[in-house]
C-alpha cells in the first residue's frame, strides 16, 4: 500500500507548516521562495514557520492554493520528487508565444519557480490550469481567445 | 420539465463503486479519504471534464473494477504520450516512466441516491444527448457538459451513462452533490504499465517499440507489510 503522510490533505494552520517543511526538504523550495511567493517578510515567513508569528488569513490561503498545486505536479510527474525539483528550477526557452502551445507554459523565458516568486499569488492559478489541461483538458485545444494559457474553458 | 420517471434510476447504497486518484490521497489516517468524493477537484478545476465544466463540483465513479481501469488507463496513456511528443519542444519534461502508481477506491453509498439520469443511445434524446457524443472516446465534447447542465437544472441528482473507454458495456456515473457523508471506502494501490503490441511485454523504448493504445498492464500492490510503501 503507497501512501501519504497526513498533512497532504490537511488544511490546518499546523498542516501547512508542514506542507511547507515538506517542500523545502523534497523540493528544494526554502523560505526565501515563500517569502517571495506570499509578498510577505522573509523574517516573518521563517518565524511563521517556526510556529513564532501568525500569517493573515489571505497569506495561508494563497499556500493552500499552491500546495494544490503542487500536488498536481507531484501527480503529474509521478510522484518523483527530483522531476518535479527539476521542472521548478529549469529555464524554459522562449519558444512560441506563451498560449500558442501546450508545451509553451506560462513560465517561458524563466523557470517555474522565478515566475512563482517574480508574479506570485497570481502565477499559482496559471500554474495549476498548465498542469491541468495535461491532467483533465485537452491539452491540444485552442486556447480560449484572450487565454494566456490552454484549457478547454475559459 | 420535471424529472422523468421513465428515465430515473437510483444508484443503491452498499454496491461497490470505483474511483481512481492519485496516491496523494491515500493518507494513513482515514478522515481524510473521504475527500475522495467530496467532487471538489471538478469545482476547482479550470478545464472541466466529460460532463463538467471547470468549477462546477462533480463526483465521478464507475460501476465496476474493469470499467474504471479502461477510464483511467485512457488518460494515463494520453499523459504519457504527450510527454513524448514535447521531447523535441522548448518545455521538454524528459522522457517519461512508462509505469506509474495510483489509488484504487472502492466506495460504497451509505443511503441510494435517487433521480439519476440513466442516459442510453435509446433515451439520450429526450434530454438533447447525442449518443454519438456520449459514446466517442477520443476526447471531451462541450455538448456533454451543456446537457448536464441542462439535466441539473432540471432536478436531477446525476447521470448514469456509458463509459465511452470500456468495452464491456461498463457505466459510469456522475453524482451532482458532495458524497463525503454519504459513503464508506477502502484504498487499494495499484500500478500501471504500458505495453506493447505482439509480443506483449512492458513497453520500455520508445525510440524502437511499438506501444499497444488499446491496452495496458494493471497491477494490485499487496496492501499489507511487504508490499507497504510510504512516501514521506
Amino acid at each position: 500500500m503507497t501512501t501519504v503522510p497526513d498533512f497532504f490533505q490537511d488544511e490546518s494552520e499546523e498542516a501547512l507548516r508542514s506542507q511547507v517543511e515538506w517542500q523545502e526538504q523534497h523540493l528544494g523550495l526554502g523560505d526565501g521562495f515563500f517569502a517571495r511567493l506570499l509578498r510577505e517578510d522573509q523574517r516573518r515567513f521563517s518565524s511563521w514557520a517556526r510556529g513564532a508569528d501568525a500569517l493573515t488569513r489571505d497569506k495561508e490561503d494563497v499556500l493552500r492554493d499552491w500546495w494544490r498545486t503542487v500536488l498536481h505536479l507531484l501527480s503529474f510527474q509521478n510522484f518523483d520528487e527530483e522531476r518535479v525539483r527539476a521542472l521548478l528550477e529549469r529555464t524554459v526557452p522562449t519558444g512560441l508565444p506563451v498560449g500558442q502551445s501546450v508545451f509553451s507554459p506560462p513560465w517561458s523565458g524563466s523557470s517555474l519557480k522565478k515566475y512563482l516568486e517574480n508574479d506570485g499569488p497570481d502565477a499559482i492559478p496559471q500554474v495549476s490550469r498548465w498542469v491541468e489541461s495535461f491532467t483533465f483538458g485537452d491539452p491540444y485545444a485552442p486556447p480560449p481567445k484572450g487565454s494566456t494559457c490552454l484549457s478547454t474553458r475559459p | 420539465m420535471p424529472v422523468n420517471p421513465a428515465l430515473a434510476v437510483t444508484v443503491p447504497a452498499g454496491v461497490s463503486l470505483y474511483r481512481i486518484t492519485a496516491v496523494s490521497f491515500n493518507t494513513p489516517n482515514a478522515v481524510h479519504h473521504k475527500k475522495v468524493v467530496n467532487g471538489m477537484g471538478a469545482r476547482k478545476s479550470h478545464a472541466g471534464a466529460r460532463y463538467n465544466y471547470g468549477g462546477v463540483l462533480t463526483v465521478y465513479l464507475a460501476d465496476s473494477v474493469q470499467t474504471c481501469l479502461a477510464e483511467k488507463m485512457f488518460y494515463f496513456q494520453r499523459k504519457i504520450v504527450q510527454q513524448l511528443d514535447a521531447l523535441h519542444q522548448p518545455l521538454s519534461l524528459g522522457v517519461p516512466a512508462f509505469s506509474g502508481t495510483c489509488t484504487l477506491w472502492d466506495i460504497r453509498l451509505k443511503k441510494p441516491v435517487p433521480d439519476v439520469c440513466h442516459l442510453t443511445q435509446a433515451s439520450a434524446s429526450a434530454v438533447g444527448v447525442f449518443p454519438s457524443l456520449m459514446l466517442n472516446p477520443s476526447q471531451d465534447y462541450e455538448h456533454l457538459k451543456d446537457r448536464r447542465a441542462f439535466i441539473e437544472s432540471h432536478g436531477y441528482n446525476g447521470i448514469r451513462a456509458a463509459s465511452s473507454r470500456s468495452t464491456t458495456g461498463g457505466e459510469i456515473i456522475v453524482l451532482f452533490d458532495d458524497q463525503s457523508k454519504n459513503v464508506d471506502l477502502d484504498p487499494y494501490t495499484i500500478e500501471f504499465r504500458l505495453v506493447t503490441r505482439t509480443p506483449v511485454v512492458p513497453f520500455a523504448n520508445h525510440l524502437t517499440e511499438l506501444l499497444n493504445f488499446t491496452t495496458g498492464e494493471v497491477r494490485f500492490v499487496g496492501g499489507h507489510a511487504a508490499g507497504h510503501r510510504e512516501l514521506r
